[in-house]
């Protein structure tokens, strides 16, 4: 068992698509990206659409379910640099309580819908996800929404 | 070293807008238009201005032999370039983003780079499967 390297996890509701799988996935320097969805651990079709992405990059990928992510993420190698994807803050809080070790939280997209009001022009919630913010952050995870990486970051704390 | 973007019309501050949205910026890339209205002459002058600047360049242009692409590569008589034509968007965000250019002087490397990951990156949805491969054994 060792501790999984993981360079970087992301919340965005399109999980892999191209600004994750190329851009972020070439500038933090990963070569496995694991989709951590329950979704997206059950259809084919959100599988070939995001394995394609990964293939022209180069790197791995896989889509596990948030329970085979908890207890199955130790097993990795230290060579495997990965970049956990997920779609939501809740999420993120179940893996960080099942003991997945996020240290760092990048929020990039999490689009308008109901009555969800903007922190910033790609990052919209309820209150459901700022206390998920909120407890990330009392767990000890740097929380920051950064759409881009040569945007400044701006840390959770500070807007919500 | 820099690469320069160009192409005909709005090729290059296309691509621009493109690299905007998906990464904010990349940093050591140029992009100069080749509009109807210019000349070669202009685009030359265009080139030498920045040439003069960084003599390491790697043209990224639209097409293989279009007037952007020759123009290119009428500078390599007296500087250190490569050039190359067909390349997208994918590659130059991948090479762009994963190599510090400033401190790159094989301009060539970055070039095979370019295509091979063009190359890599064709496809039709569908045809060929893509891998899951979730070999446990060695990592997760």
């Amino acid at each position: 068992m060792n501790t999984p390297n993981i360079v970087l996890t992301r919340v965005d509701n399109r999980l892999v698509h191209g600004q994750v799988g190329v851009v972020w996935t070439s500038s933090i320097g990963a070569n496995l990206l694991l989709v951590a969805n329950d979704d997206a651990a059950k259809s084919e079709l959100q599988q070939e659409l995001m394995a394609a992405t990964a293939e022209t990059s180069g790197v791995g990928i896989r889509f596990w379910s948030l329970e085979k992510t908890i207890s199955t993420i130790s097993k990795a190698s230290p060579r495997q640099k990965i970049f956990l994807i997920i779609k939501t803050p809740q999420d993120a809080l179940t893996l960080a309580k099942g003991g997945v070790p996020i240290k760092k939280l990048n929020v990039g997209n999490m689009h308008h819908s109901g009555n969800k009001v903007s922190l910033t022009k790609k990052v919209y919630v309820d209150q459901a996800d700022i206390a998920a913010f909120k407890e990330l952050v009392k767990l000890g995870v740097d929380v920051y929404i950064q759409d881009v990486p040569d945007e400044k970051k701006i840390l959770i704390e500070d807007v919500i | 070293m820099k690469i320069i973007v160009t192409g005909h019309g709005n090729f290059a501050t296309g691509i621009e807008s493109t690299v905007k949205l998906l990464a904010g910026s990349i940093k050591n890339v140029t992009y100069i238009d080749f509009t109807a209205e210019m000349t070669e002459e202009e685009l030359a002058t265009n080139f030498t201005s920045i040439l003069k600047k960084d003599p390491n360049i790697v043209f990224f242009c639209d097409l293989v032999g279009g007037t952007p692409y020759k123009q290119a590569v009428l500078e390599k008589e007296n500087h250190n370039i490569a050039v190359v034509g067909g390349c997208n968007i994918g590659s130059l965000l991948e090479v762009g983003l994963q190599n510090d250019l400033t401190s790159v002087t094989n301009v060539h490397k970055i070039a095979e780079k370019l295509v091979t990951a063009t190359k890599a990156s064709v496809q039709e949805f569908g045809i060929q499967k893509p891998k899951i491969n979730e070999d446990i054994s060695n990592g997760i």
